[in-house]
This record gives structure tokens, C-alpha cells and sequence, in this order.
């Protein structure tokens, strides 16, 4: 049986590879993932993982995890003004679930605000779960154009938390 | 050379050591050895000099210096460098310099006292010279970021597995990772993640242990326990940190193959306040109910007054 962290593995090398179909079978578990555009593959999981070998949290795991997507996928597929707008952004994404702070301490400026300069190694917030805070940084040389989430916001895996608009 | 010299009297069995000696063992100048022993007294050692008879480390067993901590370690790679402060603003901030400089995964650095010693998102960890163990690990861990948060978790099994070995004392964890001892705080934990999307660069997790009895400040005075007060004579730092610092490799190494699973059950096991009735705080949000213990992935789980469960993934608890 899978594990969530092994299909994100699998999905994040998927997602790099030039792969378009993909299947899997390990233990009377399957998964089969495909690609319709190179760009899209986060929306395009198969409901093949949950098997009936998998246990009951595993599977509420990644029923939770494929509501996740589904949203994503609904949210793609909508292009509405500002989609169109950012589709030339890069979105900086939470590499974890987990709360959302823009500032460092409670007294404290926010790490970025819309409009600030940045680069590769600028911090722009941390994302904490169970007291382990996880500075985040841009990854990315440019402007930030949009912080999508509220200070506090519990945020989950892969979600966009800023549009940057990079040089 | 400073090193070396170190080394010599930390190996001296509490003896003078001539200057002449010491000058003939390393091939350098009296003159040099008296910068040295000036150099290694502003670190923090301890020197008595006599005139005829040289010089004498003055040793107090409890001196937490980096070689006599390497003395007890069994590990492979957890304090093979190990950095000592007798002053530190905050060992977490220097770690973090240290981790950006590039230093080893397992590098360890720890403070006598801090004077702005930390706490999570900005508090204060009272942090009084010599009453405590105040220490940050420097870890480069290969593990993607979905486990990495149990860590925290683990980290605090491993104090609770440590207290009870030295010391025959029983402490519960507070969710996440905060070691009670009779109701009041003994140790507490902030782990820190410097990375990209998908790449941690590092993690520094941060141990702060109240040890010797002291008078605490107002604010924490009610909630604060030190392990003196739990114990007959007194703490001895050195022999604390080497247990911790063997324990946490060999639980680190577990916890890479087998996962949060293999100690899933010892955390529910000693989770502080199961069962009681708690109110947790996560910026504006609220949830009041029982602790049911926590799920696999680390989330406490609070049972609700509608018999509903709430996975909680992070926020302040507080028992009501």
C-alpha cells in the first residue's frame, strides 16, 4: 500500500519528467496518474490509488487529499479575470500544511508586502505546524504582486501563498 | 593551538601544569601560552594561576564544555562539533548563522546563559547562567516535509526517554512538545525550517531544560519546575546532554526508516492532560473540548461538546 508522502514523491517526479501516463502496481495497491498537459498534472490524479487494501485513515487521508485536488482542478478550470491576469506569475506554494505568518512575531513587520523587491533567498513568511516554523523562502528573483492568504490562515500542502511577478 | 591546550588541561585531572611544560609539549613561547590561557578566559574557562606552579583549571562538574560532553557520546555524527558558549545571545540564532555558513549536519551549539534566549514566535526562554540546558542542532535532513513536522515530536520523546535514564523522573508531553513535570513546564522545544518548496535546506531544533533550582520571574513562576526540584542533590548538565544527544541518533535513525508509526503509541502514552478539557488558540480560531490524544500524523485531536473531533495542526492549548 501506498503512503501519501510516497504519491507526492511519485507525483512530484512525475510532474518533472516529460512522463504522460504512468501506472504503478505494488501489493494489490494501483495508481494510475496522467498527464493531459505538461503543465497540469497536480489536477489530474485518477481515482485508482484507494484501493480496498488501504486502511480506513489512509484512505481519509486521500480522500482528503483528492477533495484537495478536486478544488484545485474546479479552480483551474475556471478561468475567471484575475487567472488570467496571473497566469504569467510564479506562485510561491506551501511546502506543508500548517498556519500561515507574515511577520516573524506578533509585533513584528511582515516579512514582504505587495510591491517589495525580492530574490532567490528572501524569507517571505513561515508556515507553522506542531511548533515547527518553516521560514519559506521565494526560490525566485522579481516583485511580489499579490499575498493570496490571511496572516493566520491554515494553509495545505502545495497552495499558492504569493504571485510574484518575476524579473 | 588554543585547542590544544584545551585539551590538555581538560585532561589534567584538576593538576597545575608549569608554564615551562606547557611550552616544551607544543614548541611555542611562554609568552604564547599566557595569550592562550588569556583567550580560552575569555571563553568562559576558569584558570588559577601560582606563581612556580603554573596554572589549574579551576573544574566544576557541572561545566558544560564541548570535550567533556564528547567524553560520554556513542554517536556517529550527532556533536561531532560541538560549539560553546559561555554567553550567547541566542544559540537558535546562532545556529542559524552556523547552518548558513555551511557547518555539518549534527553540529551542536550550546550556551552557559543567553541573554535573549528564544521562544517561540518571539517569547522569551528564561535562560539564567548555568540553570539550564540551552542548546540548538543543526540537522540537514533528506526527509520530505510531511514527516519532517513529527519530528518536534520525537524530539520531545527523546527528553522524556532521557529524564527518566539519568534521573528516574516520569514527565508527560504537552502538545506538541512541551515536557511537563507535576503540572508545570520543565523543557520546551522550538524547531525552526529553512528551505524551498520541496528542498529543506536545514533544520535547528532548539532544546531549552530548566535544570537547577532558581528564582524564576513572576510571569512564569507558577509554571515553571526545574529538575532539582524533582530530584536529591543536583543535576549534572554534562551527563544530560550526552544522554540526549545519544538518544535523539539513535531515535533520528529510527524515525528515518520507520516513520512517526514506531512511536505513535508512546506519544499517546505520555500526552499530558488526556481526557481533561482544553480551549486551543489559533489566531482568531477557537476549539474547545476533551483531548482524545493525536493521529498519526502528529494533529491533536479534540473531541467537541457535539461528540465531533477536530484535527488540530497548530495553536496554543490551554486546559480550562
Amino acid at each position: 500500500m501506498f503512503k501519501i508522502h510516497e504519491l507526492r514523491e511519485i507525483i512530484r517526479l512525475i510532474d518533472k519528467s516529460n512522463i504522460h501516463t504512468f501506472e504503478l502496481e505494488h501489493e494489490g495497491s494501483k495508481i494510475t496518474l496522467k498527464k493531459q498537459s505538461p503543465e497540469k498534472i497536480l489536477t489530474t490524479v485518477s481515482p485508482q490509488p484507494v484501493q480496498p487494501t488501504f486502511s480506513q485513515e489512509h484512505a481519509t487521508a486521500i480522500a482528503q487529499t483528492e477533495a484537495d485536488i478536486q478544488q484545485q482542478h474546479e479552480q483551474n478550470s475556471k478561468p475567471n479575470k484575475s487567472e488570467v491576469e496571473n497566469k504569467n506569475f510564479h506562485q510561491i506554494k506551501s511546502p506543508m500544511v500548517g498556519t500561515f505568518y507574515k511577520a516573524p512575531s506578533p509585533d513584528s513587520d511582515p516579512f514582504v508586502r505587495v510591491g517589495d523587491k525580492i530574490n532567490e533567498n528572501t524569507v517571505v513568511c513561515i508556515v507553522e505546524a506542531m511548533k515547527l516554523f518553516n521560514e519559506i523562502e521565494a526560490e525566485v528573483k522579481g516583485e511580489i504582486m499579490e499575498v493570496l492568504v490571511e496572516d493566520g490562515q491554515l494553509v495545505e500542502y502545495g497552495q499558492p501563498l504569493f504571485l510574484v511577478k518575476v524579473d | 593551538m588554543k585547542e590544544k591546550i584545551k585539551e590538555i588541561f581538560l585532561n589534567s585531572d584538576h593538576r597545575f601544569i608549569s608554564g615551562e611544560e606547557l611550552s616544551k609539549r607544543l614548541q611555542i613561547s611562554r609568552t604564547a601560552i599566557w595569550k592562550q590561557i588569556e583567550g580560552l578566559r575569555k571563553e568562559g574557562y576558569k584558570f588559577e594561576a601560582v606563581r612556580k606552579k603554573g596554572y589549574r583549571l579551576i573544574n566544576n562538574p557541572d561545566d558544560i564544555y564541548p570535550e567533556r560532553i564528547k567524553q560520554g557520546l556513542s554517536t556517529k555524527w550527532l556533536g561531532k562539533d560541538i560549539v560553546y558558549r559561555h554567553v550567547s545571545e541566542s544559540t537558535q540564532l546562532e545556529a542559524h548563522n552556523l547552518a548558513r555558513q555551511g557547518v555539518e549536519h549534527g553540529t551542536i551549539i550550546i550556551a552557559n546563559e543567553q541573554t535573549n534566549g528564544r521562544g517561540r514566535l518571539g517569547r522569551k526562554w528564561y535562560s539564567e547562567k548555568g540553570k539550564g540546558i540551552f542548546m540548538s542542532m543543526i540537522l540537514r535532513p533528506n526527509f520530505d516535509y510531511e514527516q519532517i513536522s513529527l519530528i518536534t515530536l520525537l524530539t520531545s520523546i527523546i527528553i522524556f526517554d532521557s529524564l527518566k535514564n539519568v534521573y528516574g523522573i516520569t514527565s508527560k508531553i504537552k502538545w506538541p512538545n512541551d515536557i511537563y513535570i507535576d503540572d508545570r513546564k520543565c523543557a520546551g522545544i522550538l524547531s525552526e525550517i529553512h528551505g524551498e518548496q520541496d528542498q529543506i535546506h536545514y533544520l535547528i531544533i532548539g532544546i531549552g531544560i530548566n535544570t537547577h533550582k532558581t528564582e524564576y520571574p513572576v510571569e512564569i513562576e507558577s509554571k515553571a519546575i526545574s529538575i532539582e526540584e524533582k530530584i536529591d542533590g543536583s543535576p549534572n548538565r554534562v551527563e544530560l546532554i550526552t544522554e540526549i544527544l545519544n538518544n535523539f541518533e539513535l531515535g533520528y535513525e529510527r524515525f528515518i526508516e520507520l516513520g512517526f508509526t514506531a512511536y505513535f503509541d508512546q506519544y499517546n502514552n505520555l500526552l499530558y492532560g488526556k481526557e481533561k478539557k482544553v480551549i486551543v488558540t489559533n489566531f482568531n480560531r477557537k476549539v474547545i473540548g476533551l483531548i482524545e490524544g493525536v493521529n498519526q500524523n502528529g494533529h491533536l485531536l479534540i473531541k467537541k461538546e457535539d461528540g465531533s473531533v477536530k484535527e488540530v495542526v497548530s495553536g496554543v492549548v490551554e486546559f480550562i
